[in-house]
């Protein structure tokens, strides 16, 4: 049997070059392709995500965090939830996973231009949206005001921390953090972070926001923002759904009409609103 | 006084109020300048003042004995502090401690009431600025209380090995 390197469903074997701890229960593979099934450079769009295979247990989409364009790697930054993150969490450097993608819709980077960009992100949904920021950061003229929010469970929740530090020491972007519970030591912010689109300074005539959470905030996320002006359809935000073949094939990940795998997950609030919240499909 | 019109009138959460509504709420205010640390007010004190951040930020902190200091939220410029001004017996339920050196406007709350009872429009509109205020103060505590970002509690988690 002939196996088309670029066939969708067939996985293709990614090394584990590094295994970053972020948080107790969250990490970054950093990984490189296996020799002999490298495909050049992986190109993608920030909010895209892969099917990542362990062998043996199961496969699961997770969103790609970064690439590191020098030498091909690809990172992918993961929060142990349940079985096949949880054997995710137990391999380590040296160690082989299965890889097909990317899949799916992305930010829309190319729509913020000429804007003010308003990030928002909570727990585990800054992962999907590191790309986005350092896109922004990366092409800084092209657009107006950069805000990134970003909520955590604690301070030993945050994510990518000296990053972040190092972002908020830029003049380029404004950075604002906060944890919904303090503990010693914590002078940063508290509260939860739609508490902070309030008073956060851009243009609603002419902003754009790309939220990623959980579905709660993500809600509150929005009427907050709408709330401050800004247009349903300049407001994108990423859906989660279970997943199977991540093509649009299976139906596993259907949400009313759409397949959160291939016309998400990323989506213009204006198409998703009468479904976001709805209890049962 | 016009700096203080300017103020409330550029405030997101005063941006109801009619310039004549401003105007009397500017007649009972002043702007105060806090150093870092400054206790703005105490749990328990008399709550004769009511305030909106200009500068800085605070900390609302609730301290018991066995519990030490816990920070509860984070308040910024633009924010208004303070509701226990309006209901009976008047006394702060929280600590509010300056996280830097600060600037507020201070609002004299019997005055404030003084013309509630005089003015019912007056009253209405800022009592409705004081709920929405309160809403979303509820609001942040429900989706502080959920735990968003924890575990499903139903299952249970994992740690990296
Ligand atoms: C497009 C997309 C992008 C994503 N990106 C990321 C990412 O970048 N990083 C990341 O960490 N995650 C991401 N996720 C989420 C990730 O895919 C899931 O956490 C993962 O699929 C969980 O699989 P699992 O086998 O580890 O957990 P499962 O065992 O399937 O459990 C998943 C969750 O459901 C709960 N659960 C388990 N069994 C039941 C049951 N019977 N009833 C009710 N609840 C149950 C578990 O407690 C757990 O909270 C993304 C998801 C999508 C759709
Ligand atoms: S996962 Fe199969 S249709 Fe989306």
């Amino acid at each position: 049997m002939t196996v088309l390197l670029d066939d969708p469903m067939v996985t293709t074997p990614w090394v584990i070059d590094q295994m970053r701890r972020e948080t107790a229960d969250t990490f970054t593979f950093i990984l490189k392709p296996v020799k002999g099934h490298g495909r050049g450079s992986f190109q993608f769009e920030p909010g895209q995500f892969n099917m990542l295979y362990v062998f043996g247990t199961g496969e699961v989409p997770i969103s790609i965090s970064g690439t590191q364009e020098q030498n091909g790697k690809l990172e992918h930054t993961t929060r142990v939830a349940g079985t096949v993150t949880g054997a995710m969490g137990k391999l380590r450097s040296g160690d082989v996973i299965g890889i097909r993608g990317p899949f799916g819709s992305h930010w829309p980077i190319e729509n913020a231009i000429g804007k003010d960009v308003i990030v928002v992100a909570g727990g585990i949904g800054l992962a999907p949206l590191r790309p986005v920021y350092n896109a922004l950061v990366g092409r800084r003229d092209e657009f107006n005001k950069i805000v990134l929010l970003y909520g955590s469970r604690t301070p030993e929740d945050i994510l990518f921390r000296s990053e972040l530090e190092k972002l908020s020491a830029n003049l380029d972007i404004e950075v604002f953090v906060t944890v919904d519970r303090s503990t010693m030591g914590w002078r940063g912010n508290v509260g939860v972070v739609t508490s902070l689109l309030r008073n956060v300074p851009f243009d609603p005539r002419n902003a754009v926001a790309m939220v990623c959470g959980p579905e709660i905030m993500m809600r509150f996320s929005v009427h907050e923002l709408q709330r401050r002006g800004l247009k349903e359809e300049e407001i994108y935000i990423s859906m989660e759904r279970n997943m199977k073949c991540a093509i649009g094939h299976c139906g596993h990940c259907q949400y009313g009409p759409e397949f959160i795998c291939k016309d998400g997950p990323v989506f213009p609030y204006n198409r998703i609103s009468n479904l976001l919240g709805t209890r049962e499909l | 006084m016009k700096q203080l019109e300017n103020i409330i009138t550029n405030n997101e959460n005063f941006k109801t109020l009619s310039p004549e509504h401003v105007k009397e709420l500017a007649g009972r205010a002043s702007i105060i300048d806090l150093e870092t640390g400054a206790f703005m007010f105490c749990q328990d004190g008399k709550a004769d003042h009511f305030y909106v951040l200009t500068k800085g930020s605070v900390g609302l902190e609730i301290h018991a004995a066995g519990w030490g200091t816990v920070t509860m939220q984070t308040l910024r410029s633009g924010d208004l502090l303070g509701w226990s001004w309006m209901f009976p017996p008047y006394r702060w339920h929280f600590d509010a401690k300056t996280l830097e050196p600060s600037q507020a406007i201070a609002f004299d709350a019997a005055t404030v009431r003084d013309k509630f009872k005089k003015d019912s429009d007056f009253g209405y509109q800022v009592m409705k600025i004081v709920a929405t205020h309160m809403m979303d103060r509820i609001v942040a505590a429900r989706l502080q209380i959920l735990d968003l970002y924890g575990k499903n509690p139903d299952h249970q988690g994992y740690a990296i090995r």
